[in-house]
């Protein structure tokens, strides 16, 4: 009866509403991403250091083509690396607590050293560097599982790097 | 904060009573009410915390000034 007659009250005054979540749902968390996205880094660099002129002189034909391919391939490694920088601070920001960082005490500079690993891969074609990037993602991603009380394993990726994925047991 | 809680669900605050541990408040931050239990009070802050803790893990503190109100009824 007080239940009806507080419904009936809410139809006249209506009342404001509350979340129960600060945001949209948490707790789906994955490395997976930001690993795809390094793989994807060292594919980009590959595929530009694989490109070859026509000729020693190139026409202006032969410079437009390798300029437009660099660029397209610069324009996704760079987005990539920016990916793998925001999939890593989602992760760093809402996921990880205070006594993950007291278990992993390397955590907060492995963080450190991915963020600029990240923008060194975006500022250069370096292959080593990207190889790197994609190391310390995969550490990342291993610390990850653990605090998840998962263990994990290393797989091929079947990706054209021919590296490897971190991946939950 | 299912299953105490689900959506669609009105409930029913006062503010007169101080909160207390495992008390469901409605506070209010960054221009949104939001729905949680209390976990603990110290001084000046409350820390709370979702019962869906599949959805709501993080652990947050609050002021008692944000608290709306302690609810009361769930109808």
């Amino acid at each position: 009866m007080l239940k009806t007659f507080l419904r009936l009250i809410d139809k006249i005054s209506v009342p404001q509403t509350a979340f129960a979540h600060c945001d949209i749902p948490c707790g789906i968390y994955d490395p997976h991403e930001a690993q795809m996205a390094a793989h994807t880094i060292v594919r980009m660099v590959n595929m530009i250091n694989e490109l070859k002129a026509s000729s020693a002189d190139p026409d202006f034909e032969g410079r437009k083509k390798i300029i437009s391919q660099i660029s397209r391939l610069t324009k996704v490694k760079e987005e990539h690396a920016e990916q793998v920088k925001h999939q890593v601070r989602i992760i760093w920001g809402d996921y990880f607590k205070p006594e993950h960082l007291e278990k992993y005490k390397g955590l907060g500079d492995l963080v450190f050293k991915i963020l600029k690993q990240a923008s060194k891969a975006r500022q250069e074609v370096n292959l080593e560097a990207a190889r790197q990037l994609l190391e310390s993602v995969q550490k990342f991603a291993e610390i990850f599982w653990e605090t998840k009380g998962r263990g994990t394993m290393r797989v091929k990726s079947g990706y054209p790097t021919e590296g490897e994925v971190v991946l939950p047991k | 904060m299912e299953p105490a809680f689900f959506e669609g669900d009105h409930v029913l605050t006062f503010n007169w009573v101080s909160s207390k541990k495992r008390d469901v408040v409605v506070f209010s931050q960054n221009n949104n009410y939001f729905l949680k239990r209390v976990e603990r009070l110290r001084g000046d802050l409350i820390w709370v915390l979702g019962d869906n803790r599949e959805m709501s893990s993080r652990l947050a503190s609050i002021k008692k000034t944000q608290v709306i109100g302690r609810v009361v009824l769930k109808y």
